[in-house]
């Protein structure tokens, strides 16, 4: 009974982890999202910033994807 | 040949230069071992550490080529350019599930190239062999190009010279580069790839905060930059440019960072840098930190922009970084980034010249021509065939037009992502047999090559629908073009899936799914 739930619960976590790593992927494939001027930010355009932004967004859901099941 | 040479820059550039120099010759007692063992010369003993491998795999893979491509790309039509920065967005998320395996593997049976890995999973000589040609065809014209830009900064520098003179500096630099690969094996990149990644650093971050500054900040920059796009659009109606992409560029945009993602770590150089990791950990923990690396390449694109509101004057888009450093900072500073640029081609044109002359030692001499070679015979036909591989590239330079470089380049990402079923998939399954993934390969090589000839050009992209042989004409009426190397991936994957149903593979797995997992985890 225990250890159903416990591989259920590993189970549960493994979806997430795999969310984290899946959902930056859609984001950065997702051009029609992004391809446009505005919101222009600091003078530079969506389609630039919004494309810069997403790398270090990406790295932490790794980090967060490869907290998931270690402790 | 030195009348316009411009002497701070070179000096500086000599003096850095010169520095490498001696670090890769200094590194072959680095972490001392036995030199004349191929694990040792051609994979460091795998056992660089998390950071080491950091730089190393940063300086392999993002290269010369790219610091002067991409933003040429950027400069010539603007938006298209920055595919790069969501192919190196989705490429850490797949590392992360899969290089692991494939390190824990590797290491397990002492596999050093991607053709190890398949004549042991699949017991196929064959598969082994298409392996081995496709890493090695798609690595020679990238370490050409590497030379292109490292040419490119010399040029900058001022040096003239006709004829045989005017290669006289990148065969000096290629000369250095060649010996002390020789003695140092992997660990030459390794350690010149802190100096250079640092330098690469300092470099993009002046750029980033100076040039805007001088240029009236981003939006003046911006404004130039669209504006020069619509001035060529409107002289030029048929060109596709702009500072978003226009519709028929959507479709290319997204399936070429699919491709080339799916594509980049199939190459001999990416797969050398990251199976000499000390362990899987040191592997995670790259695809967290490497986009580092990814948002400096998206910096380094928008210079492409940059060089547009300067108003800098090329010949070609690819002088477009060398023309804006030389407008935009004093000598010193200039000398200072070509040096960095240039160290950014010699990294990967060690990396990429190990990676294909452990693949042509392991997987093509040893196999075919003398299966008793001892370790001591391994390692030097491998440094035999660094040589051999770099005296080529240096030949497509001499001989051929930059032209060619480029087309075989383009090819060659077309071709590397044919082996990604057997090597990806066969990380999860043995279901795929050996000759029904040789079918498939095959197939993607030809379907990638033919779709990639225009009659007068070779592009990367088609449109979705083909007048095949036989079968007339096909429209999937999806009504936009893709990258040819995932439309090829596909039609291989089909094939050899189908033909696995057909023939089923007695053939031996040497490998056990314990063998694959990341003990770090388990």
């Amino acid at each position: 009974m225990l250890a159903a739930s416990g591989r259920r619960m590993r189970y549960h976590g493994g979806n997430v982890k795999l969310l984290l790593l899946l959902a930056p992927c859609v984001l950065a494939l997702w051009v029609p999202l992004y391809n446009s001027i505005p919101p222009v930010l600091f003078g530079i355009p969506f389609f630039y910033w919004f494309q810069l932004v997403l790398i270090p967004v990406s790295a932490l859901a790794i980090v967060a994807a490869d907290r998931i099941g270690r402790d | 040949m030195f009348d316009h040479l411009n002497v701070v820059a070179t000096s500086v550039f000599v003096f850095f230069f010169g520095l490498v120099s001696v670090l890769g010759f200094v590194a072959a007692r680095w972490k001392a071992a036995d030199l004349d063992h191929i694990d040792e010369w051609g994979l460091g003993g795998r056992r660089f550490g998390r950071w080491i491998t950091w730089f190393l795999l940063g300086g392999d893979l993002y290269t010369a080529y790219t610091v002067i491509a991409i933003p040429a790309v950027v400069f010539a039509i603007g938006a298209y350019g920055f595919f790069a920065v969501p192919y190196t967005i989705i490429i850490y998320p797949f590392l992360y599930l899969t290089l692991p395996r494939l390190w824990a593997v590797s290491e397990k049976h002492g596999y050093m190239t991607a053709g190890d890995f398949v004549l042991g999973r699949y017991g196929h000589k064959g598969l082994e062999l298409a392996v081995a040609l496709t890493g090695i065809l798609a690595t020679m014209p990238y370490i050409a190009l590497q030379l292109v830009g490292l040419e490119k900064v010399i040029l900058a520098l001022g040096f003239g010279g006709q004829g045989i003179m005017a290669h006289a500096p990148i065969t000096i630099a290629f000369v250095i580069l060649a010996l002390f690969t020789y003695k140092s094996g992997l660990r030459a990149p390794a350690m010149i790839a802190f100096v250079k990644d640092a330098m690469i650093y300092i470099f993009i971050i002046a750029a980033i905060v100076i040039i805007p500054y001088e240029l009236g900040g981003f939006g003046a920059i911006f404004d130039a930059a669209g504006r020069a796009f619509d001035a060529r659009v409107a002289a030029n109606p048929k060109l596709a440019a702009g500072l978003t992409l226009q519709p028929g560029q959507v479709g290319p945009y997204i399936t070429l960072a699919i491709g080339s993602a799916m594509a980049l770590f199939m190459y001999p150089h990416a797969l050398t840098g990251a199976l000499a990791a000390s362990s899987g950990r040191a592997i995670r923990f790259n695809t967290m930190t490497l986009p580092a690396y990814s948002f400096v390449l998206g910096l380094i694109a928008l210079l492409g922009l940059m060089a547009i509101a300067a108003g800098v004057k090329v010949e070609t888009p690819q002088d477009a970084v060398p023309q804006l450093v030389l407008w935009a900072f004093p000598s010193w500073f200039a000398g200072f980034c070509f040096a960095a640029i240039a160290l950014g081609a010699l990294v990967p044109a060690a990396v990429m010249s190990i990676g294909a002359a452990n693949t042509f030692t392991r997987n093509i001499w040893k196999p075919f021509i003398r299966p008793q070679m001892s370790p001591r015979e391994e390692s030097l036909l491998a440094k035999l065939a660094s040589l051999a591989v770099k005296i080529g590239a240096l030949a497509v330079i001499f001989f051929m037009p930059t032209r060619f470089a480029l087309d075989l380049q383009l090819l060659g990402g077309v071709w590397m992502v044919q082996i990604f079923p057997a090597i990806i998939f066969g990380l999860y399954t043995r279901w795929f047999s050996g000759w029904a993934l040789v079918i498939g390969w095959a197939a993607g090589m030809i379907v990638g090559t033919s779709l990639s000839w225009t009659g007068t050009a070779w592009v990367p992209v088609h449109a979705l629908k083909w007048d095949i042989p036989l079968v007339g004409d096909v429209d999937l009426g999806l009504g936009f073009a893709a990258y040819n190397g995932l439309t090829a991936v596909i039609v291989n994957v089909l094939l050899s899936a189908a033909f696995s149903l057909a023939l089923r593979s007695r053939a031996r797995d040497e490998t056990s799914p314990a063998d694959y997992q990341d003990r770090a985890l388990a």
